[in-house]
């Protein structure tokens, strides 16, 4: 951060001085910004955040699930050695519940990108009578 | 090398009936549940050649499970579940 704050403070003093102009000070700046993002580690989420406030009637409810990114990775796993058998029971299952999808397509080089994906999403929905539900990770 | 969750918190309670908060030491259980399913494992382990990776991918699940929490409080009812 102290080289960050002396970078900058270079590019402002070569301003003052004339010896750039304002348009070289802010592309400088901006690639010292872009840089300092760049370099410092992106914290990667431990966990998956599911939170619902419900309404304030007489059925609301709250929950408040966390589950650990690693747990997601382990069954994505597991569910990659189910034997093909097991496939096609699943994938109609999985029709009949709205879910296109083809688990016998699902590679171990594709979960990973997809938990990695996942800990980019955020949703937060807020309900007509006040509830609210958000999914994060953390 | 990855350790099986050692506490299990729970924690039910309804209009009718409930319980109070349990902390129930699955370091003790795990033993027994080891000891139980050994047979079925050792005739899997001979008899179904993809068996080892399951049984290493299931270990990794049980063993990320830990850190787990859901915690539902409804009207009519409260549950508390928390690996540890």
């Amino acid at each position: 951060m102290t080289t960050n704050t002396e970078e900058r403070r270079k590019i402002l003093n070569l301003l003052g001085d004339g010896k750039i102009n304002a348009q070289e000070a802010e592309n400088l700046l901006e690639s010292l910004s872009k840089a300092t993002f760049e370099d410092t580690p992106k914290q990667v989420p431990k966990y998956l955040h599911v939170i619902v406030d419900g309404d304030k009637g007489p059925h609301g409810a709250k929950v408040n699930v966390r589950v650990p990114m690693n747990l997601l990775r382990a069954g994505m796993k597991l569910a990659a050695l189910l034997p093909a058998v097991a496939h096609e029971p699943i994938n109609k299952a999985l029709k009949e519940n709205g879910v296109d999808f083809d688990v016998s397509k699902v590679k171990p080089e594709n979960l990973e990108e997809l938990v990695q994906h996942l800990t980019d999403l955020t949703v937060d929905v807020e309900g007509n009578n006040g509830e609210k539900v958000r999914v994060f990770c953390e | 090398m990855k350790i099986l969750p050692t506490l299990i918190r729970v924690r039910f309670k309804s209009p009718s009936w409930g319980l109070p908060t349990l902390w129930i030491p699955l370091f003790l259980i795990w033993p027994f549940v080891f000891l139980l399913s050994l047979p079925l494992l050792i005739f899997a382990l001979i008899f179904w050649a993809k068996f080892s990776p399951v049984l290493s991918a299931t270990y990794q699940l049980m063993c990320e499970l830990r850190g787990t929490h859901v915690d539902v409080d409804a009207k009519d009812a409260k549950i508390l579940i928390s690996i540890h």
